[in-house]
């Protein structure tokens, strides 16, 4: 069990925000329908994505 | 770099990475890219061992996404943390003995200049603080009084971060720290002032937290170094580990930085300013 | 005045059947006229006695448009450290140094060797501080002998300027690709004129081919794309172990295959003379040139000695040297340094190495007359001065 990120679509507005703010490359990428998706395999759960979110679109959480 | 250097044969196509293929279907070479398009395109860098929430891999990372021509740019690093992500990335990069990163830039611009006179071949440095203000200090001062055509960018986490978090020159004044036990007791390196002074044509002073004026600056200071002289990108990259903050507030902590020490500074010499004035 | 056209001309026929004719110079003029037909590229610079004039020599020749670029760097370390990044560009290049210079620049030495690159440079050996002097010792070798480097040395102006020439076809070998030092101890050599039989100036070497390199140029045209020049790994796992270990042999085993191409173009590691005496010198440099005139007047004596000239340092002529010595009770070692690394070398190759006679060693700027050498084979083989 690791730490990663959740993304609740509705919230999300595609701002890009916290694709910006990762620190990982290619961990969040844009979909096609402009929301953001979350590659929980290169993401460290640093939670940097989810203190700036503007939306509070992103929430703590885990992987098994 | 022609794209045929890296485009894999029909025939083993099917056997390469799935990265690698993305790499050369949605990568950025040949598509002048920016920080803007993050997240719409197969990045340079892949998979690094910094630490979560770590500012130096960000700034590598939104450095490396502003490079105008990544098809042709070659990175010059040096030993830190820096080059865990560096050495991850597609284009050529080289480590050097520490603090030399400078030196080898020259040589190896200049040889680049040599053998491939009407190609562009942008060489950028991308070095920690340790590297560029104190092993490495007499050297990038050398390159600058030189005028040698490359871009330095600093990744400023204000210590030794990979040796597990020492003063260092561009350590603030007072900080305890390993090995100032009793507090640094001489300022912050002016190397922003320095780079000034020294004939850069083009000198920044940015954040994490601003990755706009980031992606811009580090794209200026490749732009003005290609034909006016030496540039000077100087980027705060706070470390979560070694100055013991949680890992969500490096961009926090960039932020307050921004209020007194690394307000956004920019500057450029009236050549750079015309170049890049014309350049639009 | 501005270059003359040169033609390329392929290493055989400049080394062994272009025609020469005698000049009169100094050792700094020799290593100028080596670089002048060697086609290189760039050279970079700095000022230390005694090779700073060989420096200003090829500033010069950059100036007439021999070479394509040139600059005087900061210190030594900044300079070793440039010529590495200007080799990474896949280009062909010359510096050189001395003494302190040599040990200021240290750590790029073995960065060199372990970038397989095919870097030629030359050491005009002198003191090393503490006590300083500029006067000819070449302890600064004895730092070199395992970084990595092929190792040449020099005994006069001649030799300087074949070592040089032939070094870059040595080193740009695809099998062998490791930068090498050309050696000479410094005043002796640079700053006395000798008689040196020169090639024509209007004929250089081929230029040099990065994709005959087992490591590709670094300069975003040759696949495949990546990092550096050597395994990147500083991972704390067996397989980043493994790759740097094995990385490590392959260095050692390139050295051990320009073994056969130092012997085609300086024709053989060692030169003997006189391999049936009971008395051998073994010596490599200026110290040779010593031993010549030592040699002769014992002769006149009726004492006869043999010669062995070293001229390959690194990789060492172990076998060609045990062959050399089979027959001879006593092997003189003379040289201009105090920690006396030729005799060690030459005592951890040979058999029954209790002939070797240490010394006389010569340093801090003292001269070695025939006298000392004679006097020590005398004491060696029992007979009074």
């Amino acid at each position: 069990m690791y730490f990663s990120v959740k993304v609740d679509e509705e919230k999300c507005i595609g701002c890009k925000i916290c694709i910006f703010t990762c620190p990982e490359p290619n961990a969040i990428m844009l979909t096609e329908n402009k929301k953001v998706c979350i590659d929980t395999n290169r993401c460290k759960g640093c939670f940097l994505c989810v203190s700036v979110c503007p939306k509070k679109a992103l929430e703590r959480g885990s992987v098994e | 770099m022609s794209l045929r250097a890296i485009t894999p044969v029909k025939e083993f196509e099917d056997i390469l990475p799935q990265e690698y293929k993305e790499l050369v279907n949605n990568g950025p070479y040949g598509k002048n890219k920016s920080v803007d398009d993050l997240g719409t395109f197969k990045e340079i860098i892949e998979q690094h061992p910094h630490c979560a929430g770590c500012g130096v891999s960000s700034g590598i990372r939104l450095a490396i996404a502003s490079l105008p021509n990544p098809e042709d740019s070659i990175v010059i690093g040096t030993p830190g943390c820096s080059f865990f992500a560096l050495s991850q990335s597609g284009l050529n990069y080289s480590n050097t003995a520490f603090g030399n990163q400078n030196s080898v830039a020259s040589g190896l611009k200049r040889m680049l200049k040599v053998r491939h006179p009407d190609k562009t071949k942008d060489v950028i440095v991308m070095v920690g603080d340790g590297g560029i203000a104190d092993i490495g200090l007499d050297m990038t001062l050398h390159s600058w009084f030189r005028r040698e055509n490359i871009t330095t960018i600093m990744l400023d986490n204000e210590l030794y971060g990979n040796t597990g978090g020492q003063e260092s020159g561009m350590t603030r004044k007072g900080t305890v720290i390993n090995m100032a036990p009793k507090g640094k007791n001489f300022e912050k390196i002016p190397v922003f002032e320095l780079a000034k002074t020294s004939g850069c044509d083009y000198v920044a002073k940015v954040t994490v937290a601003s990755l706009r004026k980031l992606g811009q600056a580090v794209r200026k200071a490749v732009l003005v170094a290609r034909e006016i002289g030496p540039t000077y990108v100087q980027i705060y990259t706070p470390c979560p580990t070694n100055m013991k903050f949680p890992p969500d507030h490096t961009v926090k902590i960039a932020k307050e930085a921004e209020k007194d020490i690394y307000s956004f500074e920019e500057y450029m010499s009236n050549e750079a300013a015309e170049y890049l004035k014309n350049l639009k | 005045m501005m270059a003359k056209e040169q033609c390329v001309k392929n290493p055989e026929y400049i080394f062994f059947e272009a025609p020469r004719e005698k000049a009169f110079i100094t050792g700094s003029e020799a290593v100028a006229e080596a670089v002048k037909r060697a086609n290189v590229d760039m050279a970079i610079a700095y000022p230390i006695t005694p090779q700073s004039e060989s420096m200003h020599l090829i500033g010069d020749l950059y100036a007439k448009g021999y070479l394509k670029d040139y600059y005087r760097a900061e210190n030594e370390f900044a300079v070793m450290a440039a010529i590495h990044g200007a080799s990474l560009g896949g280009g062909r290049v010359f510096t050189a140094t001395s003494g302190p210079g040599t040990l200021r620049a240290m750590e790029m030495f073995p960065v060199w060797a372990g970038s397989r690159q095919p870097i030629v440079s030359a050491f005009m050996c002198r003191g090393v501080s503490l006590p300083p002097s500029i006067q000819p010792e070449n302890i600064e070798m004895a730092f070199l002998l395992d970084t990595g480097m092929l190792m040449f040395h020099a005994e006069d102006a001649q030799d300087y300027f074949d070592m040089i020439l032939k070094a870059y076809v040595i080193a740009e070998q695809p099998e062998v690709h490791l930068p090498v030092g050309v050696f000479a101890d410094g005043f002796f050599v640079t700053h006395t004129r000798d008689l040196v039989m020169l090639p024509p100036d209007d004929i250089k070497l081929p230029e040099y081919d990065p994709k005959s390199a087992p490591v590709p140029a670094f300069d975003m045209e040759t696949p495949p794309i990546r990092v550096t020049r050597d395994p990147l790994l500083n991972k704390s796992n067996y397989t980043s172990y493994a790759a740097n270990a094995t990385w490590h042999q392959e260095i050692l085993a390139a050295a051990e295959r320009a073994k056969k191409h130092i012997d085609r173009y300086l024709g053989g590691m060692i030169e003997v003379t006189n391999p049936n005496a009971k008395v051998l010198i073994a010596a490599s440099g200026t110290a040779v040139s010593q031993s010549r005139e030592a040699i002769r007047a014992l002769e006149e004596e009726g004492i006869e000695v043999g010669l062995i000239k070293i001229k390959s340092i690194r990789p060492f002529p172990t076998q060609e040297i045990i062959k050399a010595t089979e027959k001879a009770d006593i092997i003189v070692v003379p040289e201009f340094n105090a920690g006396g690394w030729l005799c060690r070398e030459i005592k951890a190759a040979i058999d029954n190495n209790s002939r070797v006679i240490e010394g006389p060693r010569v340093y801090g700027g003292m001269t070695m007359p025939k006298e000392i050498i004679m006097n020590e084979i005398k004491k060696a083989i029992g007979k009074n001065k």
